[in-house]
């Protein structure tokens, strides 16, 4: 099936070439549009979730809105509202991995646990695609996999889960085992 | 049935003429009329010929209501009774009806269609294996095409639908 709207890596390498002529301060790549930067394109994806990690950095929506309109993509492309989920992570900042950096703007990754905690929640089937992608991202990277860590946040996620998200859950973590 | 009875007189045909035209008794046409005969689709299709009508399939509107519940990105519909979806497979008949509606529809731009394209974009996005229908490339082939100038606005819906339906699939 033709995707209504897939972003390439031409497209994501675009983007963080602007970003970095163009914002200020610290952000972060997170989501499915990572995969297709790192050369790992296994789905159509529209949206590009990309966060400022700053008080400074929010106020620069309007350069975001710019620099999506400069590649010719809808500005709504450029998507903010995991912002909110990173903020819930209390650990989140030992967590980024830098992917470019000039003078005025670093742009970060997440390590594959901190991807882990941004996926989980929500656990779609595009989700379980983009998180086993990721994690043979990060292990052809050689980074090293927290393994007992991601065991104890698959128990928690066990503990409250429905049946339906649970039979997932479990097929997920014996992926990554 | 009533129509057929607003016709009769606005024709000015007694119920004899027309059941004489129609070749079914008086007693049977009263019948039907009155809403109390089971006639056949043969029979309804010679009544209506007979009274320069034709007989014709259409789709009734979806239950927007319930698809609202499911994630569809409209605003609360207000229906007299929601009758609910309860399975999966309910809800996705109700979204593939939904779209055949549109087919018939006099605006194929309205916002409910834009919300319906918007949840089939997001379900054949994250849950592939719900949608596989060849039926759907074609509503995802418009709306790549027709929709391109509000593209913007159906990735909004979009997220709206899958942060709804991904508590439900």
């Amino acid at each position: 099936m033709k995707p209504v709207l897939s972003l390439n890596k031409k497209h994501l390498q675009n983007f963080i070439r602007l970003a970095q002529a163009r914002l200020k301060g610290r952000w972060a790549l997170i989501g499915g549009s990572l995969l297709p930067l790192l050369g790992k394109e296994i789905r159509a994806t529209s949206d590009i979730d990309f966060i400022g990690l700053g008080e400074n950095e929010a106020k620069q929506n309007l350069s975001l809105m710019e620099i999506a309109e400069e590649l010719k993509l809808p500005i709504e492309t450029v998507n903010q509202a995991g912002a909110l989920f990173l903020s819930r992570i209390s650990d989140y900042e030992n967590a980024l991995i830098l992917l470019s950096k000039t003078e005025n703007c670093q742009i970060y990754r997440p390590n594959f646990l901190l991807y882990l905690k941004l996926k989980l929640p929500r656990l779609t089937e595009s989700d379980q695609k983009d998180i086993l992608a990721y994690y043979e991202y990060c292990s052809e990277q050689k980074e090293k996999t927290p393994h007992k860590e991601i065991e104890r946040l698959f128990a928690k996620e066990l503990k409250d889960a429905d049946p339906a998200r649970a039979k997932k859950l479990t097929a997920l973590l014996s992926r990554l085992r | 049935m009533q129509s057929i009875k607003t016709l009769r007189i606005h024709l000015g045909l007694s119920q004899k003429d027309l059941a004489e035209r129609a070749r079914v008794s008086v007693a049977f046409l009263r019948l039907v009329e009155n809403r109390k005969g089971n006639p056949s689709l043969a029979v309804l299709d010679k009544i209506g010929a007979t009274l320069g009508m034709e007989l014709q399939w259409k789709p009734t509107p979806p239950r927007w209501g319930a698809l609202t519940h499911w994630g569809v990105p409209l605003q609360q519909v207000k229906e007299k009774s929601v009758q609910s979806i309860t399975s999966v497979g309910e809800f996705l008949h109700e979204l593939k009806r939904a779209l055949l509606f549109f087919e018939e529809s006099s605006d194929p731009f309205s916002r409910e269609h834009e919300a319906v394209l918007a949840t089939v974009w997001a379900i054949t996005s994250h849950y592939p294996s719900y949608l596989k229908e060849e039926v759907l490339q074609t509503h995802l082939s418009r709306l790549s095409a027709d929709y391109k100038p509000s593209l913007g606005r159906m990735i909004k819906l979009k997220r709206i639908a899958l942060a709804h339906l991904c508590k439900k699939l």
